[in-house]
């Protein structure tokens, strides 16, 4: 049987005992709680890394998983790469330009109150992280916004940047290249935002230049600390529809680094629907502009 | 001891604890009267909140004080007291908090009712079905209302059977239904089947017997939902997402073609993916064909999901059409797909994937048996 499912590219299906072990590497490692019955998607989503690895159970790719230094028995990969594989197959990398615009809308408001700030504290830099960016349309949508407000165009030094686990993710918002899909919820702006921020090509739209160089991606994982090494100051933070996925732990452990990063006056934008009352006293919510938004707890 | 009373109405949590757990050294005989008169002290909210927690840490000890003012002139006190046995849960309070459902306060019927729901008494049912019919005649559904939320807290046979009876009742439907949904069982189900094709009320009949049925962690025949499958499309497209899941998980039961889109557009949603998969992989081949279409949709979300499930699902001749998707992760499949395969075709594949661009495609391509297996 093993040699049947390892010449077919596909691992046995998934046991209890499997998926009881998978989900709790993958809580460990991310902080990503799968909720219920996940064993058809997980194996839709999973099989094809078994496949490739040669490997025929899900227990065998547990132990990989679980022995880091190891390299796979049946392959030249080793594990540590392979925990990068899996994030990126069960992350969600759903987004889209200007998602939430309200949210987006609030920060505008706020940038002059930022600026009032640091020109009294001397200080010429601002800098905005989009914590979970997947594709980059988040981290685009804001350096869009910074450069419209014009409020940092001279002598100021920008800094964006978009952090995620998932590398192949990255590795597209990096390019800037973005289908339709990118762009679904521009309701009737759809064609005038292409074209005064995109150059059309033949596999689909690219930012301009101008949008993107302030923009900096970085590999790594929300939960860890290092993942933040050299952003502290930030004066915002987008962080959507990631904490829908975790357990309150993980939020704790997240929202401590989200402190850490964050300077004292410092905004955390979170999902519309995700909340951290009660998830940890770090943080604050207060209602501004219509929205809810986070601020550092004194 | 009045000392303590003071830090019992303290404004400051710390200190209001302190208090609390200082006057709880003392003996039961010496602080209840002073937290009976707290409790009655109109003037002093903070004292009255203080005096609510002190009884709450007391437990069981502050069970025949309680009862006492179950019976005090005062109606707010009555309502404190119920409110607190039932957060204290002791069941040596039923009878009492039953008898406090024929209280002339109104307030005190719904606080004696949430009380016995707390508590989860068996020997409170018959009462709460009093309750409900009372509530019924002197037309104040409060204390109705209460009482259904007392049965599903309660369970069991008697309390489905009078929440089954409520249901008949317009003004009660919607919380007898969602009682209904929370005590759960076959029986439950029937109940809200009745009103499944209603207009009105089909969401939440829905929502509740799919909730009860996953619980149960039993399926309905698949006729059951095919013959509603025209709804169940209408309902998928409800602004409300529990009765979105609802549809799609009705769906991924109803084994009926006409369901086929819905569950590919669910594939993308990550609450939904496993019913989703779970209903295609049902619906067999019907869904072959349907998922080709929505791979080649090439702005589609979850393209490589799909053609992964393609390739679960045994259909590895259709996945060679996809050798030059410009989705390294779908060229994957068709890799995998070829080595499966003994035709032509396939041998074609793996040699144009041997060369891919990607490295794990030529991987997959190059790692193909030479001599593949027949399907």
């Amino acid at each position: 049987m093993e040699m049947e499912n390892r010449r077919n590219g596909r691992p046995k299906f998934i046991s209890e005992e499997e998926f009881g072990r998978l989900a709790g590497f993958i809580h460990k490692e991310f902080g990503i709680v799968l909720k219920g019955d996940r064993k058809l998607s997980l194996h839709t989503r999973l099989s094809h890394r078994l496949g490739l690895l040669g490997l025929a159970t899900y227990s065998d790719y547990l132990d990989m998983l679980e022995n880091p230094r190891g390299l796979c028995p049946r392959s030249d990969q080793f594990a540590a790469g392979e925990t990068n594989a899996l994030a990126a197959e069960i992350t969600n990398n759903e987004t889209f330009f200007q998602r939430e615009k309200s949210q987006f809308e609030a920060l505008a408001f706020f940038l002059n109150d930022i600026k009032r700030r640091k020109v009294a504290k001397g200080e010429d830099s601002i800098s905005i992280i989009s914590a979970g960016c997947s594709t980059g349309e988040e981290i685009y949508s804001l350096s869009i916004l910074l450069w419209d407000s014009a409020l940092f165009a001279w002598n100021w030094e920008t800094r964006l940047t978009g952090i995620d686990v998932d590398k192949g993710a990255l590795k597209k918002a990096k390019s800037a290249l973005y289908s339709n899909n990118s762009f679904r919820l521009l309701n009737g702006e759809h064609d005038g935002f292409l074209e005064k921020y995109f150059h059309q090509e033949d596999e689909g739209f690219r930012l301009k230049r101008a949008y993107k160089s302030p923009v900096r991606f970085r590999h790594g994982n929300l939960m860890d600390p290092g993942a933040f090494e050299g952003l502290a100051g930030a004066s915002a933070i987008f962080c959507r529809n990631v904490f829908i996925y975790m357990s309150d732990l993980a939020i704790a452990k997240i929202a401590a680094n989200f402190h850490s990063c964050l300077e004292d006056e410092g905004y955390l934008f979170v999902g519309s629907t995700e909340t951290l009352i009660q998830k940890t006293d770090l943080f604050v919510p207060e209602c501004r502009e219509g929205i809810v938004v986070y601020r550092k707890a004194r | 001891m009045s000392d303590l009373l003071n830090e019992l109405g303290a404004c400051d949590w710390g200190a209001r604890q302190a208090g609390i757990a200082s006057l709880l050294t003392e003996p039961a005989e010496v602080y209840l009267p002073r937290l009976e008169e707290a409790l009655a002290d109109h003037a002093d909210a903070n004292l009255r909140n203080g005096a609510m927690e002190a009884y709450r840490s007391a437990g069981r000890k502050a069970l025949s004080s309680l009862i006492k003012l179950l019976k005090s002139p005062d109606h707010e006190v009555r309502v404190f007291a119920a409110n607190l046995l039932g957060d204290i849960g002791e069941k040596g309070a039923v009878s009492q908090l039953i008898r406090a459902l024929k209280d002339p306060d109104p307030n005190v019927r719904v606080a004696s009712a949430e009380a016995l729901g707390k508590i989860g008494e068996r020997k409170a049912v018959h009462a709460l079905g009093w309750a409900i019919d009372d509530a019924w005649r002197s037309d104040k559904p409060w204390p109705a209302m209460a009482a259904m939320d007392a049965l599903a807290e309660i369970g069991g046979q008697d309390a489905l059977e009078i929440l089954t009876k409520c249901v008949k009742k317009k003004v009660y439907l919607e919380m007898a239904l969602d009682a209904l949904e929370r005590i759960g069982g076959k029986e439950a189900i029937k109940a809200a089947s009745e009103f499944i094709e209603d207009k009105e009320l089909r969401e939440l009949a829905l929502k509740a017997i799919v909730n009860i049925a996953e619980r149960l962690g039993d399926r309905f025949m698949p006729e059951y939902f095919m013959r509603l499958a025209p709804m169940l499309l209408e309902l998928y497209d409800s602004p409300k997402f529990e009765v979105r899941k609802a549809a799609l998980v009705a769906l991924s039961w109803a084994e009926d073609v006409r369901g086929v889109f819905a569950l590919i557009d669910s594939v993308t949603h990550e609450e939904l993916q496993e019913y989703a998969l779970k209903g295609l992989l049902k619906l067999g081949k019907k869904s072959v064909q349907p998922l080709i279409d929505a791979i080649k949709e090439k702005e589609r979300a979850e393209r490589a999901t799909l053609a992964r499930f393609l390739s679960i699902m045994g259909e590895y001749e259709a996945l060679l059409q996809f050798a030059e998707d410009p989705d390294p992760a779908i060229r994957l499949e068709a890799a995998f797909s070829a080595g499966k395969l003994s035709s032509k075709r396939a041998a074609k594949v793996l040699a144009l994937l041997s060369k891919d661009a990607e490295r794990e495609v030529r991987a997959a391509a190059r790692k193909a048996p030479s001599q593949p297996a027949k399907k």
